[in-house]
């Protein structure tokens, strides 16, 4: 955030708004929450922090800094980095900002009851990630998910860990970004859009041509014996899916594919295996 | 009638969730020119979204336009072609004004006055030296620079000022030019509405999406046989169904973007070179899609960078050569293919930047920002205005409403500005009668 944010220019005399504004907006308590003169307070308050080059790390530096006490989110006095978590955790909108974030990526759902009871348990565990983390998943074997697609990266470690296949890293990443997905490299600030914008052309195109490489690289073992075999219950089974067998849409697709690598690739394609 | 027609499935994009309901429409499968037969007429339109259960309460019912618009013949064969600035482009320094408040703003920003591209009849603004090519549009009056464009009550968020231009202000509707797409009067081709790049929301509609072509080299089958995903079928009205459709319209852009630009529809390998997302390459396949027959009227070509935060001399220098190349290129190539006068291409940019630098060789978030619109249908000039001494919280204040480039945007396209944005603008006298 140093870097791709620009905090390690902003100084007292002439702070750089953008981590200020994200802190805020993107990564807290959403837009709505706060006001122009909260950037620009929270701007000041963080001067100083700057980036040790050659190192990562991050280096406080008193004379880049501005310490004049701000008021920030409504807290007077705000001045430092320390200030300004204080006064970010205290604002009401931060616990059901961040529990609604966890529950639409892990349960695909933004159902307002399932929000506030995570965000309570995130309260009620003084903000430990871990804890929010594990009520969502136990909401998820609840029952309280919906559909969810699939991003490339989570799919494509699905698929790598069913079928043991260990394609070639260069050819995955590149195809990964192609699809619209690389670790740690966003396509901005914000995040993934996810959902259904995993349907997209781009997208779909590199994703078939992933699932070719993954099947490609399969090892000989039960997939892949299930994929040379005539039963689609016996690979669905062994893909890991919570499905009696494909559906019909689906079994045309994998007839039409040449028994083996091929029909593998399709399975990996198919909305039983892209979907969760 | 409505018996006749299968449901068509309403994605909504951008919330991350998804509503399907049964709605008369035409069967998406079939093929955009076979079926005139199912074409709705108004009233079958106004009759089922009235009782469509998913508009829900924060979405505006959609009002029925005259006609559903037909897709063969749509715009009386115009194209519109959206340029999109991603990150915020710098207004001031993209078009440096002759005032002295400017070079107090930007001691160490400004354009210097000798490397300023003059504009014939025009003396408070220059261009910046990376758009010199530009200058030919403007002494042929087909040119026209909107300055100071934003909203009345800007956002300084990339992200809230992206999708209130995306979705015209409108946030619970969807894309502005998706809401057209949506009005069709049945599924487009898969390449009628295409956009080059990193994606864009304002084609998105809730019935029908554009395709996304984030990589020209990598749009291609490796080692998949397209057969193979036309076998999986069509229709279904739920995340599977959808994900079916969007493989079928996948197979058919695949296999008409590889006619048209030359490529094969299938490889043995993976593409060696990963396609870069500069305006000038998305312009040249912009180009190639809207001279051949594929069906393509909408194009959005996006590009980002323009956040110059920091280092913004060289950076934006470098960004606008790209921007002025690609419409330079893409102009010679409209008028060698006879296109010239059904083109129109507009710039735009979520917002420009402030006024002043700030410390890193950078400016920051700011208001009023600019854009340009191309074509022999524009009315040449400069629009819109800057005064550096009425800055709005140390920002250019706007001066043009997003809304009035849309109006004239729609009114090139003969679409129903009003129907679309919810109320028409006409303060901007852009086009030429």
């Amino acid at each position: 955030m140093l870097a791709y944010l620009d905090l390690r220019e902003s100084t007292g005399s002439q702070p750089n708004e953008n981590f200020s504004r994200e802190l805020l907006e993107l990564f807290t308590l959403g837009e709505g929450n706060y006001s122009e003169a909260d950037v620009q307070a929270g701007a000041l308050a963080l001067s100083g922090w700057t980036l040790v080059r050659g190192e990562g790390s991050a280096r406080f530096v008193a004379r880049r800094h501005d310490d004049s006490p701000q008021r920030y989110l409504g807290v007077a006095g705000v001045h430092d980095l320390d200030t300004v978590i204080d006064a970010v955790l205290a604002h009401a909108a931060l616990p059901g900002f961040i529990a609604a974030a966890v529950a639409g990526e892990l349960l695909g759902s933004d159902d307002e009851t399932v929000v506030d009871r995570l965000s309570t348990v995130f309260v009620a565990s003084g903000f430990d990630v871990r804890s929010l983390v594990r009520a969502t998943l136990a909401e998820g074997l609840a029952g309280h998910s919906a559909p969810l697609v699939l991003g490339p990266v989570p799919w494509f470690a699905t698929a790598c860990r069913v079928t043991g296949a260990r394609p070639a890293p260069k050819q995955s990443v590149q195809l990964l970004r192609a699809a619209g997905q690389v670790p740690m490299l966003p396509p901005n600030v914000a995040g993934w859009p996810g959902g259904t914008a995993w349907f997209g052309a781009s997208s779909l195109v590199a994703r078939a041509n992933l699932a070719a490489l993954i099947a490609a690289a399969a090892p000989a073992g039960e997939v892949l014996a299930a994929a040379q075999g005539d039963d689609s219950a016996v690979l669905a089974d062994v893909l890991g899916l919570p499905i009696d067998d494909f559906a019909d849409a689906s079994l045309a697709a994998l007839d039409a594919a040449p028994a083996g690598i091929d029909r593998l690739a399709v399975a990996l394609i198919t909305p039983e295996f892209m979907i969760a | 009638m409505t018996n006749a027609l299968n449901r068509r499935q309403f994605i909504q994009l951008g919330t991350g969730s998804v509503v399907v309901v049964g709605l008369g429409g035409c069967d998406r499968r079939t093929s955009s020119r076979a079926v005139s037969e199912a074409v709705p007429t108004s009233t079958d339109v106004v009759g089922s979204t009235a009782t469509a259960p998913t508009f829900d309460a924060t979405s505006p019912p959609p009002t029925a336009s005259a006609a559903p618009l037909p897709v063969g013949a749509a715009f009386g064969g115009r194209r519109l072609v959206v340029v999109q600035l991603n990150g915020g482009n710098d207004l001031l320094n993209t078009l440096p004004p002759a005032d002295g408040r400017y070079h107090d703003l930007r001691p160490t920003l400004a354009i210097p006055d000798a490397d300023i591209v003059a504009l014939a009849g025009v003396d408070d603004a220059g261009l910046h030296p990376s758009l010199a090519g530009l200058a030919r549009f403007w002494d042929a009056g087909r040119l026209a620079v909107i300055r100071g464009i934003g909203f009345e009550v800007p956002n300084r968020s990339h992200f809230v000022s992206m999708d209130r231009w995306w979705r015209a202000d409108q946030l619970t509707r969807p894309g502005w030019l998706g809401r057209v797409l949506d009005e069709l009067a049945e599924e487009p081709p898969p390449l009628f509405a295409t956009a080059l790049g990193s994606g864009a929301p304002l084609l998105n509609g809730r019935l029908v999406q554009p395709t996304v072509i984030t990589s020209p080299g990598s749009f291609q089958w490796v080692d998949i046989q397209p057969a193979w995903l036309t076998a999986m079928g069509d229709g279904g009205d739920d995340l599977a169904g959808i994900a079916r459709h969007a493989f079928q319209r996948t197979v058919q852009a695949v296999t008409d973007f590889a006619e048209i630009t030359g490529r094969a529809t299938t490889s043995d390998d993976l593409p060696t070179r990963e396609g870069g997302a500069t305006i000038a390459e998305g312009l040249s396949v912009a180009a190639q899609l809207l001279a051949a027959d594929a069906g393509t009227q909408l194009v959005v070509v996006s590009a980002s960078g323009f956040d110059t935060h920091a280092n913004q001399l060289p950076e934006h220098a470098a960004l606008l050569a790209d921007v002025a190349a690609g419409i330079d290129a893409f102009f010679d190539s409209i008028e060698a293919t006879g296109l010239a006068d059904d083109v129109l291409l507009v710039v735009t940019s979520e917002f420009g930047r402030r006024a002043a630098e700030n410390g890193s060789g950078g400016c920051d978030h700011g208001a009023g920002g600019l854009s340009l619109a191309f074509g022999h249908g524009v009315r040449g000039g400069m629009f819109g205005e800057v005064d550096l001494a009425d800055l709005l919280d140390g920002d250019v204040r706007p001066t043009v409403a997003p809304q009035a480039l849309l109006t004239r945007c729609l009114d090139w396209l003969g679409v129903d500005a009003g129907h679309i944005l919810g109320a028409r603008d006409d303060s901007l006298d852009l086009l030429l009668a």
